[in-house]
């Protein structure tokens, strides 16, 4: 009997049976069975025998050897259809998609280079002038005195002059919106990479969910507390269920996120990493900030007043004087 | 700090490699870094151990150092005429880097080196085409510039690049202060040296070439300034500053020469008492280190009414 996964036989039962007489009351009969796969051919107290619905198809996939003294004997026999039709198609699907994203995201990162807009250097080009400046003027603050007074006076009208003045020039402010508006780029890069990722892994996800939920995929070789259950058998929800046990969700997860080791073997560094990616929006975001960090007519204001504040004090006034001193000093000490 | 001990590493280095014939390759190494670090101009031992080191042990070096010491050793070669390292240097260069900014700066500077100017402009404006704001090709058109005798055009560059973007690259402030001195502009090259003053007020260097350019302007007000500032000289140098000197007593003779014309204008005190100071110190210099020429000096000092 073929098996499709497209039709979930629901409509089988379960045949549960009960064990020998001597065995106290099952307590794991009481739940009942999330998915109709499997039938469970033999019950005790402490374990499940599971058996495949055909009996034709004994070969198990995964031969469990004796389990934990916990749950000693927990066996379960998986159906040659299920590798067929889950296992196999399942891989292949986060494969083929992921390589799909791949390609994408490249495609999409070759596009991202439109030429920079006109305005966008001018603005750039205004902004560091505007900081050199204010460099400029703190210099002069600082170290002013050593300039003689007309040549102060110049620098400070340059600066402060009250129409002409560099630090008196209308700023174009430009706020958060104007920012991104006017580096739409920035913004479409960012977009285009979060919907790069999500798009696929929705649909993806959305795929697997339908298709592919509910089967005991196989079983990893070790023996795991039942808090693993959380994470090895999403979508079965049966708690009596050896925990090394794992569902083709909790398969799907894991390939999701453990496939970049192998696409990185096929791409090399050129992989998509969503981590990576994560990061490099960070700081897409910082670069972002950055030039917001100066705030340009915060910046004028500031030193305009500063300067304004700033008296000329020539500190060569009276350099003759005491060149004479050290002079005179000199003359008496070699004659 | 760290200033005194790279510099006491140089010495040392230097000691090691004038000692042996073959040096290691790690001393070589060290010496051209150190020699990168400080900024030197080392022409001549730069290319000697910086061929020696890269024709003996390039295959020891990082990949990155390795083409900064390219970069190094043929601007060294360039610098000293060797045509032929510099071309093999630059071919490497380009080799490995075929697009590149600091590249082409090479090659351009190599087509600087044999005098075909045009190319290295026609090189650089490409460059520029791709980064306007590139300071290093901005100050190499300013370069071919100057190497083509267009000392004009090389100023009006500059002065683009200074208005811009470079308004505090002291090294461009003093390459125009050069330029306009050699251009006679000196009301600009004084306003250029004003700004190497603001970037760095201790240099007697400076204060001096600021005072020569007012003294050069001319004027009663001018000459006073330049005054300033030769005394200022005399005061940070206690008096060793044999130009300064001179600049006091120069400045003091115009100064005089003006009083006379314009009938006295007195009130003239400490700058007389300073320049005669300086004319007695000058006698005393010229006494003790060269008597040869004593009576030259007396001479003129006499001449500029000092004596």
């Amino acid at each position: 009997m073929a098996w499709c996964p497209l039709q979930p036989q629901k409509t089988q039962p379960l045949r549960w049976e009960q064990g020998a007489a001597a065995t106290p009351p099952c307590r794991h009969r009481s739940p009942p069975p999330p998915a109709g796969r499997w039938t469970f051919t033999h019950c005790t107290c402490t374990h499940l025998q599971i058996r495949p619905l055909a009996a034709e198809h004994t070969s198990s996939t995964f031969s469990g050897s004796g389990n934990s003294g916990r749950m000693p004997s927990a066996e379960l026999v998986l159906d040659r259809e299920v590798r067929d039709w889950v296992l196999l198609p399942l891989t292949a699907c986060v494969l083929l998609m992921q390589l799909l994203r791949q390609y994408v995201a490249q495609l999409l990162a070759g596009q991202s280079k439109p030429p920079p807009s006109a305005a966008e250097p001018a603005k750039q080009a205004a902004e560091a002038r505007g900081k050199m400046a204010v460099a400029r003027s703190s210099l002069l603050r600082a170290n002013g005195g050593f300039l003689p007074e007309p040549a102060f006076r110049q620098r400070k009208t340059f600066f402060v002059a009250k129409d002409t003045g560099v630090f008196n020039e209308k700023v174009e402010a430009r706020n958060m919106q104007e920012m991104m508006m006017t580096n739409p780029d920035a913004m479409q890069g960012m977009m285009k990479q979060q919907l790069s990722g999500l798009v696929p892994q929705m649909a993806l996800g959305f795929l697997v969910n339908f298709f592919f939920s509910g089967f005991i995929l196989g079983r990893i070789p070790f023996a795991l507390s039942p808090k693993f259950r959380i994470m090895l058998q999403r979508g079965i929800d049966l708690p009596s269920l050896d925990p090394s046990y794992f569902t083709s969700l909790s398969y799907y997860l894991l390939l999701l996120f453990g496939l970049r080791g192998v696409m990185m073997l096929m791409f090399r560094e050129k992989a998509i990493n969503d981590a990576q990616q994560m990061m490099q929006m960070q700081q897409q975001m910082g670069g972002a900030m950055n030039p917001m960090g100066f705030d340009m007519e915060k910046a004028f204001v500031a030193e305009r007043q500063q300067l304004g504040l700033v008296d000329h004090r020539w500190r060569l006034e009276g350099s003759e004087a005491r060149a004479a001193k050290v002079l005179r000093q000199q003359l008496a000490g070699s004659s | 700090m760290t200033a005194s001990d790279s510099g006491e590493t140089l010495a040392r280095l230097r000691r090691e490699l004038a000692a042996s014939e073959t040096p290691s390759w790690t001393t070589l190494r060290d010496y051209l870094e150190q020699v990168r670090l400080l900024r030197l101009r080392d022409t001549e031992r730069v290319v000697q151990y910086g061929t020696q080191l890269l024709d003996k042990h390039s295959r020891k070096l990082e990949p990155e150092e390795l083409w900064e010491v390219h970069e190094q050793v043929a601007i060294a070669a360039m610098e000293a005429g060797c045509k032929e390292l510099a071309l093999r240097l630059v071919k490497n260069v380009n080799k490995r880097f075929p697009s590149g900014t600091r590249g082409s700066r090479l090659t351009g500077m190599y087509f600087e080196l044999l005098g075909s100017f045009v190319e290295a402009e026609q090189l650089y404006q490409k460059e520029l085409e791709n980064d306007p704001t590139n300071a290093m090709v901005l100050k190499r058109m300013v370069a071919v510039k100057r190497g083509q005798g267009d000392l004009a055009g090389a100023a009006e560059l500059l002065k683009g690049y200074l208005g811009g973007q470079g308004a505090t690259d002291w090294l461009a402030w003093e390459e125009a202060a050069d330029l306009y001195l050699q251009l006679q502009m000196y009301q600009q090259a004084a306003f250029c040296l004003e700004e190497l003053l603001l970037h760095q007020p201790a240099d007697p260097a400076r204060h001096l070439l600021y005072a020569d350019t007012l003294y050069t302007l001319g004027g009663a007000h001018n000459w006073r300034t330049a005054r300033a500032y030769y005394s200022g000289v005399i005061e940070m140098t206690k008096g060793r500053s044999t130009r300064a000197l001179y600049g006091v007593c120069a400045c003091a003779a115009q100064l005089a020469g003006l009083r006379r014309g314009g009938g006295g204008g007195g009130g003239e005190e400490d700058g007389s008492d300073v320049a005669r100071l300086a004319a007695e110190a000058l006698r005393q210099q010229y006494a003790l280190h060269c008597p040869d020429k004593l009576p030259l000096v007396r001479g003129m000092l006499r001449a500029q009414g000092l004596l």
